[in-house]
């Protein structure tokens, strides 16, 4: 028996046409339980044991594949909504990280050093090592509260699909499309409001984006290749679209905030209109909002407003 | 120090313990790990292999009988096998009513995994064997038919079974079901790696896996069907009848040894070919396979087709005239 989990539709041209609803339908039985995303905001702690845990996965797969870390954190969700969270031990959310970090490896065939795992769950900590009898234990835990349905369907068996759809020639603008979309995906798992999508949807949404960023004159064209795809309900994606264009600006912002307290001198061009704007009003707090106005008109075109309003784009 | 150890060692385990109670692994401490952590009853060991073993039981809350795989757990420094993960992940992803149904899946810590499944009355091979094969045409259309759609199922999930054979297809006795089982259970789960390069001696593999070629596909399946298929109307593995010394052998004398026109990509998978065995003409399949209607053969030709990229698929074979004649659904 042999599949690829990063491609179940890899050679979408070799396969049979029954092949595509199927990835569709069955797709939510891999995502947590819809009320798990509300039960998570219901509580702060229980947003923060997450975001440990989710921490602690992408330390230790930050240079393995992108599928890798967003597998292991799809385990975690789902663990967490079947079994509830864990007390504030930091022992036991290491030893979930571990736990789900290492299933998700052993589904990806991807091989990973155990000691550097030990060592790395170590750092500036006396706790426990942890002992493979220890990460076995654990690693039947997790299989049983997923129920070993392991081969978790993600938002990157989808993207070949979508990309076929968008008919770029250029075999290198389809991998820097794909990659960027990739990107997009794995950011955006870290936020609990992208949990409410199908992976189909996240797929779709961050490829928009994505082409939005990269390919912006041709994006009214893959737009209007998602909305024609009769698997994909366009009103989700308008609003899962939203969602990351909120995370990815976020991104944007928080780079931008770390540039503004350095001491890369502003050009001339910028600091003329600083300055303008600066005698209308008084107080740093202004011209750093005035300073991000800016960026973000540069970088949307479309000036305050932070929504893409699909409506503008022409079909083609 | 001590204290400090023995309670974090004594919330650890209560921990786990909580965690441990769920349907699909439960485990009750104190209870003995095998059968009853299960909920079965064993009757009988019906099978051994490298892998474990595989015993008849009682399910003990409906009555039914099932079929436990007990898997021995190798390699342990790395934890729970990759191999057995996986594979259990996509037996739980695979619903279909010609496929086997692992009903539960239990974890013995150190040792097995064990499977339960629903129990079937015997396998294609006993079928044949033991009771004569299926000599009336409707029965061995019907059973192709289901096999195929099983396969083709799989096949759109991208799932390869990769080991079909007679004794892989399950029979119910009373209502004729087929149900297709051991998607790589009976491998051993020790090194994967020597299993695809092992030569078993299997009259089902089909020639790109004889030849050793890392690039196989769905085909491989369709192959193995074609031999099922042949073997079920004449009785007898069809290489088996061939006079060959060995599977590729026979494969090549039964169609003739295979040219860059017929197989393109032949000479370079097999350099050397001229070397390996002399130039067959090919004997043909009606020379075997004799009491098979005109469009049965034609669909056996498909599958039994040396070149991968030619061979017919599992979803256009259950669209073939063979299968169109009303009177046997």
């Amino acid at each position: 028996m042999d599949f690829d989990l990063e491609n179940p539709l890899g050679n979408f041209h070799d396969l049979p046409c029954d092949a595509v609803p199927s990835l569709f339908l069955i797709e939510s039985d891999h995502i947590p339980p819809p009320n798990y995303c509300q039960s998570l905001k219901a509580s702060d702690f229980d947003i923060s044991v997450r975001r440990d845990v989710v921490s602690l996965i992408s330390q230790l797969s930050c240079t393995f594949d992108p599928v890798l870390p967003y597998l292991a954190i799809n385990y975690l969700d789902r663990f967490l909504a079947n079994q509830g969270i864990l007390q504030p031990k930091p022992w036991a959310n290491k030893l979930l990280a571990v736990s789900c970090f290492s299933l998700a490896a052993k589904m990806l065939k991807t091989e990973y050093s155990a000691t550097d795992v030990q060592v790395l769950m170590n750092h500036g900590d006396g706790g426990a090592i942890f002992e493979t009898q220890t990460i076995q234990r654990m690693e039947g835990i997790v299989l049983g509260a997923l129920q070993w349905r392991m081969r978790s369907i993600t938002p990157f068996s989808f993207i070949p699909f979508f990309v076929n759809l968008f008919r770029l020639k250029d075999p290198a603008l389809r991998q820097v499309l794909k990659d960027r979309a990739s990107e997009i995906i794995l950011k955006s798992q870290r936020e609990i409001k992208v949990l409410e999508f199908k992976p189909s949807t996240v797929a779709a949404s961050a490829l928009l984006y994505a082409s939005h960023e990269l390919f912006p004159f041709q994006y009214p064209c893959f737009l209007r290749a998602i909305s024609d795809c009769s698997y994909i309900n366009k009103e989700t994606v308008v609003q899962c679209y939203n969602v990351i264009q909120d995370i990815a600006r976020e991104e944007y912002e928080s780079v931008l905030n770390i540039n503004s307290t350095s001491d890369t001198p502003v050009n001339v061009l910028d600091e003329h209109f600083l300055s303008l704007e600066s005698e209308k009003t008084n107080g740093t707090n202004v011209v750093v909002t005035q300073e991000q106005d800016f960026k973000r008109r540069k970088t949307t075109d479309y000036g305050n407003n932070r929504r893409v309003p699909f409506s503008h784009f022409h079909q083609c | 120090m001590w204290n400090e150890e023995s309670d974090w060692i004594g919330s650890f385990d209560a921990l786990l313990a909580r965690l441990a109670e769920c349907s699909m692994c439960s485990r009750r401490s104190g209870e003995r790990p095998g059968a009853a952590q299960m909920d079965v009853k064993i009757l009988d060991v019906a099978a051994e292999g490298g892998y474990g073993r595989v015993f008849r039981c009682l399910d003990v809350h409906t009555g039914a009988l099932v079929a436990m795989k007990q898997i021995t757990m190798v390699r342990l420094s790395q934890g729970i096998p990759a191999q057995i993960i996986r594979e259990v992940s996509l037996l739980r992803e695979l619903h279909h009513a010609n496929i086997v149904k692992l009903l539960r899946v239990g974890f013995t810590e150190n040792r097995y995994v064990n499977l339960v499944f629903e129990h079937l009355d015997y396998d294609l091979h006993q079928f044949i064997v033991n009771r004569g094969y299926p000599k009336d045409a409707t029965t061995v259309k019907s059973f192709m038919f289901q096999i195929l759609s099983a396969v083709a199922y799989c096949h759109s999930r991208k799932v390869l079974h990769r080991d079909l054979k007679p004794s892989n297809v399950l029979i119910n006795h009373s209502k004729r079901l087929i149900k297709l089982a051991d998607f790589g259970l009976a491998r051993e789960f020790a090194d994967d790696f020597l299993y695809t390069e092992k030569l078993g001696t299997s009259w089902y593999r089909a020639p790109e896996i004889l030849c050793h070629s890392r690039q196989y596909s769905t085909q491989v399946d369709l192959w193995s069907v074609g031999c099922i298929f042949a073997e079920m109307v004449i009785g007898q593995p069809l290489f088996q009848v061939i006079n060959c010394r060995d599977e590729l052998e026979g494969i090549f004398k039964l169609l003739g040894t295979p040219t860059e026109e017929t197989w393109p990509g032949i000479t370079k998978l097999m350099p050397n070919l001229h070397i390996y065995c002399s130039k067959f003409d090919p004997l043909g399949l009606e020379t075997f396979v004799t009491d098979l209607e005109p469009s049965g053969l034609n669909l056996l030709s498909m599958m039994l087709c040396l070149d991968p990229s030619k061979r017919i698929s599992a979803e256009a074979s259950l669209k073939h005239a063979y299968f169109t004649d009303v009177n046997w659904i």
